[in-house]
């Protein structure tokens, strides 16, 4: 059995792992054996890290000893300086907590890049636990914000992800709050939609990689994918309707639809992996080889994986891209908001320089 | 029942294995057959290992390596047995 860390970091890790959780334990269903509530052995540990205490308040289904507070009034403010050096005051006890949880063989971080307390730790964390456990991937699920968000939250994205590259995690797994809006109307909705969407399809691939399959992929599989390209990429996904095809099932996990992240995979594409579940009458084998061959000619290496399980079949595709077109928009856009608002602090200071130069050589009189 | 020719002769330790991976325990492993005539071969032939495994009961799998024909035979349902070939080829 795969031993497996999640961390969800600042507010928007934290309620991404809150959903985890719930759909662990809510339901009962079928990932309820890996928590330690029920009787089974645990095999995923979950904490959720914050400087913001009513973030971690607001957390629901997540247990109370899994909630770490790092104390830092109420977060830092967006502000990923300060976030960098509440982390190394507090190292110490984050990583102990960490540590009294055991040792795995697979860790997630997730996190948006754009806030203060999440997007600082988070590469800092990457940098911790790759001394500490050695052997584990670790894979950082990222979240992107909302365009319109702000210069600050653009600019931190764009160092955040870059901080994050440079500590070498096993890879970066992106999710993007603006490609995901189209879920909802209204900004609680879409955030909620978005962190149960993510949550599913991590226990998803969780489930299948602790399970014993009919057809085999493994860990060393999601690392040879997540070492692919430029180690950045993304998860898609489809569940067939009735009278679908394993082909169109499979070919519809690569879909934008499906997409955390906007790519076009079969350009983009520098390897995959793909878990198919289903109803073994569904699971035709030659063509699901067959699919999957012809894939690997437009996306390079493809790791299938096949589960028996009951219902209509459903493909998880996770991949790894050779060039991201939409991250350069980004940049370009963070570039430009942090330009303009050096020249705004500039132009608001030379104001006041002027202001002040009035009074120049002048002393109050009273 | 699937026959397939292989070019590497695939060790015992890779069939238990994908087995496992699969769900599968081996319970028994026979070596050193005697010539036999193989009704799915329509042969003579002297299947050097035997691996019998089973899942939940009624799953059963046997595969069985010839060396003197190249051949891999693997007696189950054929869904598995289909999938045990792929793996089998990853290793
Ligand atoms: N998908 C999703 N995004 C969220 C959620 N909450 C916040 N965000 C996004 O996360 C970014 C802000 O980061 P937070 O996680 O709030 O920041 P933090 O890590 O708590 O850092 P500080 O509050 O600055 O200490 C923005 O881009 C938000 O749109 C959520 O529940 N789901
Ligand atoms: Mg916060």
């Amino acid at each position: 059995m795969l031993n497996i860390l999640v961390l969800g970091l600042g507010q928007c890790g934290n309620r991404i792992l809150d959903a985890m959780n719930r759909e662990a334990f809510g339901r009962g269903g079928a990932f309820a054996k890996y928590y330690t509530r029920q009787k089974f052995p645990a095999s995923v540990k979950t904490i959720a890290i914050n400087t913001a205490i009513n973030d971690l308040k607001g957390l629901v289904d997540t247990r109370a000893k899994d909630r770490l507070h790092v104390p830092h009034l109420h977060g830092v403010g967006a502000n990923r300086s300060i976030g960098k050096r509440v982390f190394g005051e507090n190292k110490e006890i984050i990583m102990s907590e960490i540590d009294k949880r055991g040792t795995f063989d697979l860790i997630f971080i997730i996190t948006s890049a754009a806030g203060g307390s999440g997007s600082s730790f988070a590469p800092l964390l990457v940098r911790e636990l790759k001394e500490t456990y050695t052997n584990a991937p670790i894979i950082c699920i990222t979240v992107l914000p909302f365009r319109e968000e702000g210069s600050i939250f653009l600019q931190n994205a764009a160092f955040c992800l870059k901080d994050l590259i440079d500590e070498k995690p096993a890879g970066v797994l992106l999710v993007d709050n603006q490609y995901l809006k189209k879920y909802a109307g209204d900004i609680k909705s879409a955030y909620d939609k978005i962190n149960t969407t993510t949550a599913r399809r991590l226990l998803f691939l969780i489930e299948a990689l602790n399970s014993e399959m009919l057809m085999v992929t493994d860990l060393g599989d999601l690392k040879t994918v997540m070492n692919g390209g430029i180690g950045i990429g993304t998860m898609g996904f489809y569940e067939a309707s009735k009278d679908s095809t394993i082909k169109s099932a499979i070919l519809g996990s690569f879909k934008p639809s499906g997409l955390l992240f906007p790519t076009n995979v079969y350009k983009e594409g520098a390897r995959a992996m793909l878990i198919i579940k289903g109803d073994k009458k569904y699971l035709d084998l030659d063509l699901i080889t067959k699919t999957i061959e012809e894939l690997s000619n437009e996306v390079g290496q493809v790791f299938k994986g096949v589960l028996v399980q009951r219902g209509k079949p459903r493909v998880l595709s996770l991949f790894t891209l050779n060039s991201v077109p939409e991250l350069e928009k980004l940049y370009a856009i963070a570039a430009e908001a942090i330009r303009s608002e050096r020249e705004r602090q500039d132009k608001s200071k030379s104001q006041l320089d002027s202001a002040f130069s009035h009074i120049e050589d002048l002393e109050p009189i009273y | 029942m699937i026959i397939r020719q292989y070019e590497d002769r695939p060790s015992t330790e890779s069939v238990t294995y994908t087995l496992s991976k699969m769900g599968f325990k081996v319970f028994r492993i026979e070596d050193g057959h005697d010539l036999y005539y193989s009704n799915d071969a329509r042969m003579y032939t002297e299947n050097d290992i035997r691996v019998h495994a089973k899942k939940k009961f009624f799953d059963k799998m046997v595969i069985e390596l010839n060396n003197e024909m190249r051949l891999i035979f693997v007696h189950g349902d054929e869904t598995e047995a289909k999938a045990f070939l792929d793996n089998l080829a990853r290793t």
